[in-house]
């Protein structure tokens, strides 16, 4: 056991240097439906951008959209450049007003491009969009903080890490640790193992039980992809922040809630909606007794979507908050992807862990219901505290890579 | 003196009791009868909503419960009550 946290903390510091090296970069492009000129743009940057991950354009269209045209202009002011008309593009810390053709504005804006991948500057327009607060140029952000170390053992050797580096990778494990001793799906593999056991051949068990565990992670990757996704399109996206905010804070006062609740119920499973669980427990016997393989395999993907799609209600806060502060911290698909892989590693040990001593000894193992009340607690707190920092200090969860 | 003990395969606070009730049943000689909550007739136990359960009974007539995940420590000074009272 203490050889497998030793490897997941190395693993997990390994990531951190990984990230250092790359410059996301966000482009803003003010754009009109139908206007040709920004058509051309918009050709110019996705073929030079197609294998950019770390570049992001986010595009805004003015002419039909009131909220668009009011922001354009308020970003007009802020970057201290007229708007004349569409397009109207921010890379970095400059403007490009207006597109001409890809060998003069086009090869302008692959120069901004080139400078501000490289280059430190304060995203002024990405700041007032996600906080609403304006900073003028030449005015930083915020003053550049000395770097701050932090030295820490783990078994005996000495780690030194940077706090501001080791945030979003240690949000990620966190809340993929506290959102895994969920129980709400945790029956339908316990039951499952059970069942597998049955099957006497231990290769089919090990694929099917995989499967099972695997495609669980991938719907929630599914799901937090889809929010993500959602949050990118919403133009508010203060109001966006606001509404998580408030699922935040109304989950976490809900989980405190449960938690002192159980303080004064015995420990134990609480038995709820007979029929469905005797609905899943029929559709899984019926599976892990098929004689075909195949039709077992697709059986479990099946039931593994399903289940997951119809528990994630019961545990949808986590995963909300935890994607809403990715989308507040401006990273580049690729460390979305990676961030939301750690979480989903996290989220998924329990059962793995579960699943591989149970085959091993092949006898089921559960997770004592006193450490899944003490989850309620810790999950809690973390989606208050979590819920106030975005309402009134939504920069501290900002880590600004 | 006879227990049984009604636990669900899917409930981890009923494999952890189930466990500890083995190891007690081979130190104490017990007769435990165990039942499952799906898939046995459990209608006429009267079961609440939290598992597992443990009906204790002497003489055919119910004296006692024992409700919730036990381990071992727990489960023994509850069984070791019953015993000793009867």
């Amino acid at each position: 056991m203490k050889k497998i946290i030793k490897l997941l903390i190395i693993t997990l510091l390994l990531f951190i240097p990984a990230f250092k090296g790359v410059n996301a970069l966000d482009i803003y492009l003010f754009y009109g439906d139908g206007c040709p000129h920004c058509a051309d743009e918009e050709k110019l940057l996705d073929s030079y951008l197609k294998s950019s991950d770390d570049i992001v354009v986010h595009k805004y269209e003015v002419w039909n959209n009131k909220d668009n045209a009011k922001l354009v202009k308020e970003v007009a002011d802020i970057m201290e450049v007229k708007f004349v008309g569409v397009p109207y593009t921010v890379i970095g810390d400059k403007v490009i007003s207006g597109y001409m053709d890809d060998s003069t504005t086009g090869e302008q804006i692959k120069s901004y491009i080139n400078i501000y991948r490289n280059e430190e500057f304060t995203d002024r327009v990405g700041e007032y969009i996600k906080t609403g607060k304006v900073i003028k140029k030449d005015e930083p952000a915020e003053p550049k903080k000395k770097e701050e170390k932090v030295s820490f053992k783990v078994f005996g050797k000495k780690y030194t890490v940077n706090p501001r580096t080791v945030s979003l990778p240690l949000i990620s494990v966190v809340l993929g640790l506290v959102d895994g001793f969920n129980p709400c799906a945790m029956w339908v593999l316990l039951f499952l193992i059970t069942m597998l056991f049955n099957m006497k051949d231990k290769k089919k068990m090990w694929i099917l039980g995989l499967t099972f565990i695997l495609t669980s992670g991938l719907v929630y990757l599914a799901f937090m992809l889809s929010w993500f996704n959602l949050a990118s399109l919403v133009p508010k996206l203060s109001l966006l922040r606001f509404i998580v905010a408030l699922v935040a804070l109304g989950a976490g006062i809900f989980n405190i809630n449960n938690y002192i609740k159980s303080l004064s119920k015995d420990d134990g499973c609480e038995v709820v909606d007979d029929k469905k669980r005797k609905r899943i427990i029929n559709r899984i016997i019926k599976i892990t007794s098929n004689k075909k393989f195949i039709f077992a395999f697709f059986g479990i993907i099946l039931l593994a979507a399903t289940v997951n799609l119809i528990e994630l209600m019961c545990s949808i806060g986590i995963p909300l908050i935890y994607t809403q502060i990715l989308s507040m911290n401006n990273l580049s698909t690729f460390r979305y992807m990676i961030y939301m892989l750690i979480y989903i590693v996290f989220f998924l040990l329990d059962d793995i862990l579960i699943f591989a001593i149970s085959m091993k000894t092949f006898k089921v193992t559960g997770i004592s219901t006193k450490y899944t009340k003490y989850s309620h607690l810790v999950g809690g707190i973390i989606m208050l505290i979590i819920g106030i920092l975005m309402l009134l200090k939504p920069e501290l969860l900002m880590f600004n890579f | 003196m006879k227990y049984v003990m009604i636990s669900a395969i899917w409930c981890p606070a009923c494999i952890i009791t189930n466990t500890a009730m083995d190891k007690v049943v081979e130190e104490k000689h017990i007769t435990v009868e165990k039942l499952d909550y799906d898939f046995d007739d459990i209608s006429k136990y009267n079961v609440g909503k939290i598992l597992p359960e443990i009906i204790v009974y002497k003489n055919d007539e119910e004296i006692g419960r024992i409700i919730g995940e036990k381990n071992y420590k727990d489960l023994c000074l509850e069984i070791d009550k019953y015993e000793k009272d009867n």
